[in-house]
């Protein structure tokens, strides 16, 4: 690599005109080549003086004074995500609903011949026993319906459709309380018509 | 691609537990925000302590730093809280009047007056100023007009490409030379 190759790399990510490998690569050069950090620093500046954003006073020993102050600081050693909160949230809602309508094709798909036993009956929420309160955290309050929710999920006779429908009980709460969009616009419903 | 993107391998890099990539950002934004800071703090020792302390608090932040702005941009926010608490703190402090200073506290204040106000401070920024435009001014027309479009149009690769009918590549080339030759006249003054 020639010397104009070498550095007009760090010129061109001062510009933001790198692609993100290598600007990442040339990052990391600048950061561990004291010559190269003292060009960065120039070519700064350069760019400083030429928008007019030099401060009317100087201090030459500035960045070398917050360097120090910053080694005394603990190293940040828990990175987080660095992709938008704004643009993750709707996908976990999305992917919540997904999931659900997933198991509502799978779970109430008509004319399957080969059921398990359990499945065949299905008792209605209401008629499950009342002893699993014990899966109830003590502390908790729970509402009429959040309770049966708690037994629906907790007792041995539990099938997979009273599970649905505890888990869509669930999802609508959840919903209410964080504004996540709902399930239902996700969900297709899809009528037949006989003799068509 | 933009500033932002510039930013995003340092602040990547800071976040995973590199300080070195830290310095280059303070490297990058000390003036932009020395000069900020400095709107709202008159005296020139006190607003680089209240830069310092920005960047310190950006440091300390940067665990929280998503990238939903550009890493300026959430720069600029902390600098500008820190100013106002700075002066809001002064405003709340009461003056005092220390008639029994002793006669050995005199020269470390002398001392430190002399390393934050030197007319030689005020000079170089000048000097500086001056070396720059002049070496602009002796660049071939190809070199001036790329970093000119670039740095005081804020034109990307790209549209200067655009502009002066030549390829992106030829762009980067002109404009890192024309860096090259003022660097090499600003270069005795910053060492």
């Amino acid at each position: 690599m020639t010397n104009e190759d070498n550095l007009s790399m760090l010129s061109a990510l001062l510009d933001g005109e790198l692609p993100p490998a290598e600007a990442a690569r040339e990052a990391e050069r600048i950061a561990r080549d004291p010559d190269r950090r003292d060009t960065w620093r120039r070519y700064q500046t350069i760019s400083d003086v030429l928008k007019g954003e030099l401060p009317e006073r100087m201090r030459t020993d500035f960045s070398r004074r917050v360097s120090t102050a910053i080694d005394a600081e603990p190293a940040i050693l828990a990175p987080r995500s660095t992709v938008p909160r704004s643009f993750t949230a709707p996908l976990v809602g999305a992917a919540l609903a997904a999931s659900i309508a997933m198991v509502a094709v799978i779970g109430v798909r008509p004319g399957e011949g080969d059921k398990p036993a359990a499945v065949a009956a299905q008792p209605s929420i209401a008629q499950i026993d009342t002893q699993v309160t014990r899966f109830v955290a003590p502390d908790e309050q729970p509402t009429p319906a959040r309770n049966d929710v708690w037994r629906a999920q907790s007792h041995p006779a539990v099938t997979p459709q009273s599970r649905l429908d505890s888990y869509i009980v669930s999802y609508s709460e959840h919903r209410g309380m964080t504004g996540t969009p709902a399930m239902l616009p996700y969900v297709k419903v899809v009528g037949y018509q006989q003799g068509r | 691609m933009g500033d932002n993107s510039a930013d995003r391998p340092l602040v990547e890099r800071v976040q995973r537990g590199d300080k070195k990539a830290f310095d280059l950002l303070v490297l990058k934004y000390q003036h932009k925000i020395v000069k900020l800071v400095s709107r709202y703090v008159r005296d020139h020792s006190e607003a680089f302590d209240v830069a310092q302390e920005a960047f310190i608090k950006a440091y300390r932040a940067l665990p929280n730093f998503r990238g939903e702005s550009a890493f300026y941009t959430w720069l600029y926010r902390i600098a500008i809280n820190t100013a106002k608490n700075h002066l809001a703190a002064m405003a709340r402090r009461p003056v005092e009047v220390n008639n029994n200073h002793d006669a050995d506290d005199e020269p470390a204040l002398i001392d430190l007056q002399e390393d934050l106000e030197t007319p030689e401070n005020l000079l170089l920024t000048e000097e500086i100023k001056e070396t720059v435009f002049r070496a602009i001014d002796q660049l071939p027309e190809d070199l001036k007009t790329a970093i000119t479009l670039r740095e005081m149009e804020g034109l990307s690769y790209e549209e200067i490409a655009s502009a002066m009918s030549c390829p992106i590549g030829t762009v980067r080339s002109r404009i890192f030379r024309a860096r090259e030759a003022i660097d090499d006249q600003l270069r005795p003054l910053l060492e």
